[in-house]
């Protein structure tokens, strides 16, 4: 009982301890110890390369295959839509966030932000094993090599075509909290190029890891990045660069990349798992019911539109049955659609990677579309090394007894080269893009508008770049406003 | 990851306080008021700012600038009746609140989602395209534009003229009654200049096909929806989404039969000198019996700023019996 009571005693006394000791002030500037800032986060090589990978985690291009799949004549809305305001082309500064997530500017800005702070702290970071010195080098090529690809993609969505003197968007090169302008393209571009170029010669010059960037990455990029602006020799030389590299698939091989069981034609992806599956975009997963048997998804969002799905030779293309399928399962259950997306079905229904695929960011099959139009804009359509002999090896893969065509005009070869974009490229990300670059409309078929206002958006028109959000605008008085838009 | 930028300068926001009050009483005591003033400022207040997405984060806590609260608040109670076995006393309570942002430091606004903080306005004050009805033409929407009006929403800007969803008035009404051992209590309270989204409106009137397909629509649509050229209509043709604007801001005023009591107090019952029960009670009790308002939604009563599917008060019965032995 002594005992009790000495304890009780102490036990009393020891908030009057606790009180005595702790001035309020100081209790306001005790320092957070689970803050961990830039110093002590990068302080190694190694710390910078994981701070890298999560650059590489934030660069998401799922978003331009649902933009591009959506806004334009390669989608049409399945068994569940609720997405009219973009589909339809009504969509504001506000809901354009809102309604449906397309606010590319805060997932690359976020990415940029990483590579930023990467590039910062890289030079004084400590090396802890000799080949830390060579991984220096290679982070800050992909460093680098990120921040030209995510600036580039914000001009996709944000500016319109490539014109030296109309708005790019702001381009960050240091990690900062202050609201930027957005700068013109032209100094936007040189700004991108020399990002690229500089990570070139300091990348990996293989294809041993395809979703790190590497040399080939960078090619493939070059070429793309030529291509949206008119720069027509750049667009041929490096896509001939990634094409004597990285040869097309054969047909055999051809279904086997989609389903991720081959790397052929890529010298980039992104890896993805069951965390993120983007074939769920289109339709939901197959699932098994007591009896053992398939049933099909309870929703089925978006599937492909009937211009697209007859555009191909269904028996002979071998893209037809690797991108689409018309599902006997689908049938069972009345008022499904059928005809749907199979590009992103993963290892198949009702296993455990459905819907699970790798974005084939950068590949052989679209460095011949663009060496083709290249080669068309610079007047050689006919004949050897010309936009008909590239369409033509294309085809020549893809299609079991394929004829080769004689092209007759610059005109009719970029006519057939677009034709060609939307069956080689579909849900890949290209198609509404596409449309933009080249000034045409996108024109759906009557079967595939959901309404009258649904079916043609006109060239040119002013919703062909999107909105700066409004939550931008609001944070950022400094950034200008698409036209056609208000805050 | 970097998850958030930090702010090393960030300090406890201040308060300061200027409280009145008075307490009266008259007529041997029957008529009881009691009355508080009060003027409260914040300094430093903390505010999420919104970043930039240049900036690669979504927000940083800062303080930034002053806000100021005024306000009375009264209490007023009267014993109608004062016997021994009979009293009565009916009270009234009211506060007013009057918000205002006094300075916001660097800039002179911030937005939250669907309200805006901004200099000179209440906290809380909506911000929202504002919806004029239907182009009787094409059933398209019509919105305001700083120049006039506009078909698409694109175009359309965004304003701050509906009223904040923070009411300025508050208040309650009671009246508690006893007779011998019955008593009835009663409570009403109401509340008043507050505005609220009914975004569950706006999702069934919205009359798309997205919507239609997910959510179930009001028959507020029949006779009311655009169909033809020259219909004077509510809500657009279902091919043009009206969008989230101030065509869903509703007066969110209520007066609430909040509770009512009553019930006997039985006396001691004794047996052979004995308590055998010392009291018991029988009593009924009813929550939110009724409401009068002119939101159209389920309840107005909430501090949000967007009603969506929310559950209301519940209104309850309770009856009981009390035993203490």
């Amino acid at each position: 009982m002594i005992n009790m009571k000495k304890y009780i005693i102490w036990i009393l006394m020891l908030p009057i301890l606790a009180i005595s000791s702790i001035s309020c002030k100081k209790l306001v500037e005790i320092k957070e110890t689970d803050f961990i800032g830039g110093d002590l986060a990068l302080r190694t090589v190694k710390n910078n390369e994981s701070l890298l990978i999560g650059a590489y985690a934030g660069f998401q291009t799922e978003m331009s295959i649902r933009l591009n799949g959506t806004f334009s004549d390669e989608l049409k809305p399945g068994d569940f839509y609720a997405s009219q305001s973009t589909h339809e082309w009504q969509f504001g500064v506000a809901d354009i966030g809102i309604r449906d997530n397309y606010t590319a500017i805060t997932s690359y800005y976020a990415v940029i932000d990483r590579v930023n702070r990467v590039l910062q702290a890289l030079p004084n970071a400590v090396v802890e094993v000799p080949t830390d010195n060579a991984l220096r080098e290679k982070v800050r090529g992909e460093a680098l090599f990120l921040r030209a690809f995510a600036h580039f993609e914000l001009f996709r969505y944000y500016s319109k075509n490539y014109a030296p003197n109309e708005l790019g968007m702001f381009y960050a090169e240091v990690p900062s909290l202050t609201p930027q302008a957005r700068i013109p393209m032209g100094e936007y571009f040189t700004k991108i190029l020399a990002d690229l170029n500089t990570a070139k010669p300091l990348l990996a010059n293989d294809l041993t890891d395809v979703f790190r960037a590497n040399r080939l990455a960078a090619t493939g990029l070059h070429a793309r990045i030529a291509l949206y602006m008119g720069n027509w020799n750049d667009a041929e030389t490096y896509s001939t660069e990634f094409i004597n590299a990285i040869p097309l698939a054969t047909r055999a091989e051809f279904p086997g990349i989609w389903t991720d069981a081959n790397r052929r034609e890529s010298a980039f992806k992104l890896n993805r798992t069951t965390g993120s599956r983007i074939g769920s975009f289109f339709r939901g997963l197959f699932t098994k019911n007591t009896a053992g048997a398939t049933v099909p998804p309870a929703s089925i969002s978006w599937v492909p539109s009937s211009k697209l799905w007859n555009a191909y030779d269904k028996v002979n293309d071998i893209r037809f049955s690797s991108y689409l399928i018309d599902e006997p399962i689908l049938a069972t259950v009345a008022g499904k659609p059928t005809k749907i997306v199979a590009k992103y079905a993963g290892t198949g229904y009702t296993t455990v990677n459905e819907n699970v695929a790798d974005i084939k960011v950068l590949r052989t099959g679209e460095m011949y579309l663009i060496r083709a139009e290249a080669r068309a804009e610079k007047n050689a359509f006919t004949g050897a090394n010309s936009a008909e002999s590239d369409l033509n090896a294309l085809r020549a893969a893809r299609i079991t007894g394929y004829v080769n065509v004689t092209l007759t005009s610059k005109e009719n070869a970029i006519t057939q080269i677009l034709g060609e974009r939307f069956k080689e490229l579909a849900f890949e990300g290209h198609r509404f893009w596409d449309l933009k670059r080249r000034g045409l409309p996108v024109e759906r078929l009557d079967e595939d508008s959901p309404s009258a206002l649904g079916k043609t958006l006109p060239a040119n028109n002013f919703r062909f770049v999107l909105p700066i959000p409004q939550s931008e605008t609001n944070a950022n008085p400094n950034i200008q406003q698409n036209e056609g838009y208000t805050n | 990851m970097p998850s958030t930028p930090g702010n090393a300068n960030l300090k406890i926001e201040k308060v300061e306080k200027l409280n009145i009050g008075v307490d009266v009483a008259a007529i041997d005591n029957r008529v009881r008021l009691s009355v508080d003033a009060y003027q409260e400022k914040t300094k430093d207040l903390f505010v999420s700012q919104p970043l930039s997405a240049t900036t690669g984060f979504g927000s940083l806590a800062i303080n930034a600038g002053q806000m100021s609260n005024k306000g009375l608040e009264f209490d007023l109670k009267v014993d109608v009746l004062r016997q021994n076995k009979f009293n009565v006393t009916v009270g009234m309570n009211h506060a007013i609140n009057v918000n205002n942002i006094d300075d916001l430091g660097l800039v002179n606004e911030y937005f939250l989602g669907t309200f805006v903080i901004r200099k000179g306005l209440p906290y809380g004050s909506h911000y929202n395209p504002e919806y004029l009805g239907v182009d009787p033409a094409n059933g398209r929407p019509i919105y305001r534009t700083n120049t006039g009006t506009t078909n698409d929403i694109a175009q359309a800007g965004s304003y701050a003229d509906y009223g904040t969803y923070l009411p300025k008035h508050v208040g309650g009404l009671t009246l508690d009654v006893n007779y011998k051992g019955f008593y009835v209590n009663a409570l009403f309270s109401y509340q008043f200049d507050v505005v609220r989204s009914n975004n569950t409106r706006n999702w069934t009137t919205d009359g798309t096909t997205g919507y239609v397909s997910a959510v179930n629509q009001s028959r507020e649509l029949i006779g009311n929806i655009w169909t033809q050229p020259g219909d004077q209509a509510r809500f657009p043709s279902p091919r043009y989404a009206k969008g989230f604007t101030s065509s869903d801001l509703e007066d969110a005023k209520f007066l609430r039969f909040r509770s009512l009591d009553f019930g006997y107090m039985i006396p001691e019952i004794r047996a052979n000198g004995k308590a055998i029960i010392k009291n018991a009670r029988v009593y009924a009790n009813f929550q939110n019996l009724a409401i009068w308002s002119p939101w159209t939604g389920v309840d107005p009563e909430d501090n949000n700023n967007i009603s969506l599917v929310e559950y209301p008060n519940p209104k309850m019965v309770v009856f009981g019996v009390d035993f203490k032995f």
